[in-house]
């Protein structure tokens, strides 16, 4: 079963990319990549379940326990889930009236400019412009 | 009636592959829509996830039955663990979103979920295991549904 789960950093957002199924088979890799991530004071992380085509509650839970922890140390965080399998969850458990969901990456991260040091791997399509379907 | 049955170990990495069987059997009647099929798929999930935690709960290495019934008007799909039981009146479901204390709760959806988006869910529980039933209607029988006399 195609799962992966990579950290990578846009300007001064850190993208968390998942793709594959988020159940409890998966969570416990998701959360030991997200646990530094979320734990840095003042971080903005962005949750990127694009590619993720099937989701449950565990999942759920992995996205408050995220926002807890990004809370705790004056962060920020957003998800990015086009997909209507994981909005249905979302709206049918009203989690999006805490936590911050936007139609595609490039709402919230900005591409580093010119002089600016890129991104060291995975450059994420911020100008594709045409969201993720 | 035709009936698949599934006998797992209780481990996550088996979660996916019951998810498919279920779908799977349920795609067998073409009358099903594919929102429908998706909203078994995350209930029988949720069961099932409940199940291999109660196991793992008792460090048991019982396996876990999965039984799936397609009727004519129907799909029914059985989750039955051998772990220590609840009681289902006493769950406590995860506070609304605007609660003060909603970010302490990272449980407590499942079960919740699973009545929404099955059309029964059922679960009987003793200290020697606990049975979920779930139910999925065909669109003709919904449309002909009629509240009991």
């Amino acid at each position: 079963m195609l799962f992966d789960a990579r950290v990578h950093e846009v300007g001064d957002w850190t993208v968390v990319t998942i793709v594959g199924e988020l159940d409890l088979a998966t969570v416990p890799q998701v959360r030991q990549k997200l646990h530094p991530v979320t734990g840095r004071n003042g971080a903005h992380v962005l949750i990127d379940l694009s590619g993720v085509d099937f989701m449950d509650s565990i999942g759920l839970g992995l996205l408050v326990g995220a926002l807890k922890r990004v809370r705790e140390h004056g962060g920020e965080l957003a998800v990015v889930a086009p997909g209507p399998r994981v909005q249905r969850l979302v709206e049918l458990t009203k989690l999006d009236r805490i936590i911050r969901f936007v139609p595609t990456a490039a709402d919230v991260v900005r591409a580093p400019q010119v002089g600016e040091p890129a991104a060291l791997d995975h450059p994420y399509p911020l100008n594709s412009g045409s969201g993720h379907g | 009636m035709a009936e698949v049955r599934l006998e797992i170990p209780a481990r996550p990495e088996y979660l996916s592959m019951v998810r498919q069987v279920v779908a799977a059997a349920a795609s067998l009647e073409p009358t099903f829509r594919d929102e429908r099929i998706d909203d078994l798929r995350i209930a029988v999930s949720e069961a099932t996830t409940n199940a291999i935690e109660a196991h793992a709960d008792l460090n048991s290495d019982e396996r876990i039955l999965i039984s799936c019934d397609l009727g004519d008007d129907r799909i029914e799909v059985q989750v039955l663990d051998q772990g220590a039981g609840f009681d289902p009146a006493a769950t406590v479901p995860a506070p609304d979103p605007e609660a003060p204390d909603r970010l302490q709760w990272e449980t407590g959806l499942g079960i919740p979920l699973m009545r929404v988006l099955a059309d029964e869910a059922e679960i009987q529980s003793r200290g020697g295991g606990t049975a979920v039933r779930l139910v999925v209607y065909t669109p003709a029988h919904r449309r002909g549904a009629s509240p009991a006399p």
